[in-house]
């Protein structure tokens, strides 16, 4: 009596596949993984570029360091001269610190305004000015309130980066399906079991994006910030670097940045595949 | 002996606002269904068969009159009652599992009783083998074992079927039906089952309500007098004048219904 449904299962790949030839395998790799290809071929490609540009002296190393003179800087940096170690760290803390507020405040103010119709309609003003408003603008204000400490800079990066998580946790919030809310009734859930058991795994792909979404905002309240009041961290490096033509230093302060985003950034992939593995039928 | 009726509904209406305009759903329905019985709601869309269905859960209120189940009043949902959903209804990021432990987990029933119970349910609708599949990697056929098991998880006294078989293909369709009498026959509960289905509805019920739309009424309740246990009899039963009488009479029925 089973067997249709069983014939279906193993239709839709849940048992082992037949073996396949070595040329079936490597085209059936590249059709998966071409872009991961074609990408690395273009990232190669536009550093060779660079390179050569800067080798043959087409243009002046003090306006743009070729690739092997970064990298050397990198090295020296992190493995001679060690200079990098508390603008990394200082950067780091005031990072850490936004984000940690950025998920601890942002994701609650998402279900709040997914859930209650009031804080929805009191606070959607306020967030869809402080998201929209360029941020950076209130920097002086913070640095006023707060002195030119961490706490100026935490502010900062907090204010950039929570809307973004608590707009996408609202958004996932109201996304939960309302025949699964009447399921959940129907078993007797009261409302908050509601929440936890329906409301909030539905959204959980949602705020792992918005999360994500989160981390490019922090990463430019962090640089923006030291640029301003600050005698640490890879902005005001970044900074000192370029007032004193040392633009390999730029690329070292900038590459760690965008290695840092996205690292997290996959990180965050990964993690969502592993909590939401149903959000992504077909990629198992 | 005098049987106790499982479910009372008492002069109950029901009425939607759509769009401004008052809907009547239901009106004035009257139906007592005896413990035991497998019973249908059968009808055409529009009849208020589902409505009917979510008053007796709980899942809505009826606008006036009301419902008793084991002789106490309906205010809400309650854990006497399982339904089982037209569209399934599993949580995606649930394992089949988890899906069938979901009715016990919300009744704070402890982690290893739920788990005993939601697996023995499993075995029952046959899915002992896909524990750990997510209803994406499942068919629709496996789908709907899993939202009976949920059901019967909870060990209710009332099953409530809302078009269970609705949205499965016709062969996967008939093979629920014989295996939901499989497990029904051996055990008994009451059943209230909605469908649009004249064959579904004379296959498995003992009895079926008839409703009319416009507004949702009962029409009629016919007594299925066909013999029992039927899994095992299907194409018998489903041949026999008896069989193909009443569902000459019940379409004919239904076809006067859909020309007024």
């Amino acid at each position: 009596m089973m067997q249709s449904d069983v014939h279906v299962a193993v239709a839709k790949g849940l048992t082992a596949r037949p073996r396949r030839s070595a040329g079936a395998r490597l085209s059936s790799l590249w059709s998966q993984r071409r872009g991961l290809f074609v990408g690395s071929l273009g990232v190669i490609l536009a550093v060779a570029i660079w390179e050569l540009v800067g080798t043959l002296g087409l243009v002046d190393p003090i306006l743009l360091s070729p690739p092997s003179a970064v990298a050397r800087k990198f090295g020296d940096n992190f493995f001679r001269t060690g200079v990098i170690y508390p603008h990394v760290l200082a950067s780091a803390q005031e990072a850490a610190l936004g984000f940690a507020l950025c998920i601890a405040i942002g994701v609650p103010l998402g279900i709040l305004m997914g859930r209650v119709r009031l804080m929805r309609e009191i606070l959607d003003p306020f967030v869809m000015a402080l998201y929209s408003a360029p941020m950076v603008a209130l920097l002086p204000l913070f640095i006023l309130w707060l002195g030119v400490g961490i706490w100026s800079k935490v502010m900062i990066i907090f204010l950039g980066g929570v809307f973004s998580i608590a707009i996408n946790t609202q958004a996932g919030v109201e996304s939960a399906d309302r025949a699964l809310i009447e399921v959940a009734r129907s078993f007797t859930a009261t409302r908050l079991q509601v929440l936890v058991k329906v409301v909030l795994p539905a959204a959980v792909p949602f705020i792992v994006a918005g999360i994500r979404l989160s981390i490019g905002r922090i990463l430019i309240m962090v640089v923006v910030a030291e640029f301003y009041a600050s005698s640490r961290g890879l902005g005001f490096l970044i900074m000192q670097a370029g007032a004193t033509f040392d633009t390999a230093q730029v690329f070292v302060g900038v590459v760690i940045l965008a290695g840092t985003s996205i690292g997290l950034s996959q990180l965050l992939r990964l993690l969502e595949r592993r909590m939401a593995p149903w959000a992504h039928p077909g990629q198992e | 002996m005098v049987v106790e009726a499982a479910v009372e509904v008492a002069n109950a209406s029901h009425q939607f606002s759509v769009s401004g305009r008052q809907l009547l759903v239901l009106a004035g329905v009257n139906l007592t269904i005896q413990r035991q019985h497998f019973v249908s709601l059968l009808g055409p869309s529009g009849c208020g068969k589902t409505t009917l269905l979510r008053i007796v859960d709980g899942l809505i209120r009826p606008t006036s009159g009301h419902v008793q189940v084991d002789g106490v009043r309906v205010v809400g949902p309650s854990t006497d009652r399982a339904m089982v959903f037209q569209e399934f209804g599993l949580m995606p990021w649930r394992t089949t599992l988890q899906n069938a432990e979901f009715g016990l987990e919300l009744q704070g029933v402890p982690r290893h009783e739920r788990r005993q119970r939601a697996m023995a349910a499993l075995e029952l609708v046959q899915l002992g083998d896909f524990l750990e599949h997510y209803p994406h990697q499942l068919s629709g056929g496996m789908k709907q074992r899993v939202g009976l098991a949920r059901a019967l998880a909870t060990n209710p006294r009332l099953l409530l079927m809302d078009e269970p078989f609705g949205s499965l293909d016709p062969q996967t369709r008939e093979l629920m039906q014989i295996e939901l009498l499989r497990i029904w026959e051996s055990d008994r509960k009451t059943v209230v089952f909605v469908t649009h289905s004249i064959e579904e509805a004379l296959f498995l019920s003992d009895q079926i309500v008839l409703m009319s739309p416009r507004p949702g009424r009962v029409r009629e309740v016919l007594d299925v007098d066909l013999p029992r246990p039927r899994w095992e009899a299907e194409e018998e039963i489903k041949a026999s004048p008896r069989f193909t009488e009443l569902r000459r009479y019940l379409w004919a029925q239904l076809k006067a219904e859909l020309r007024d």
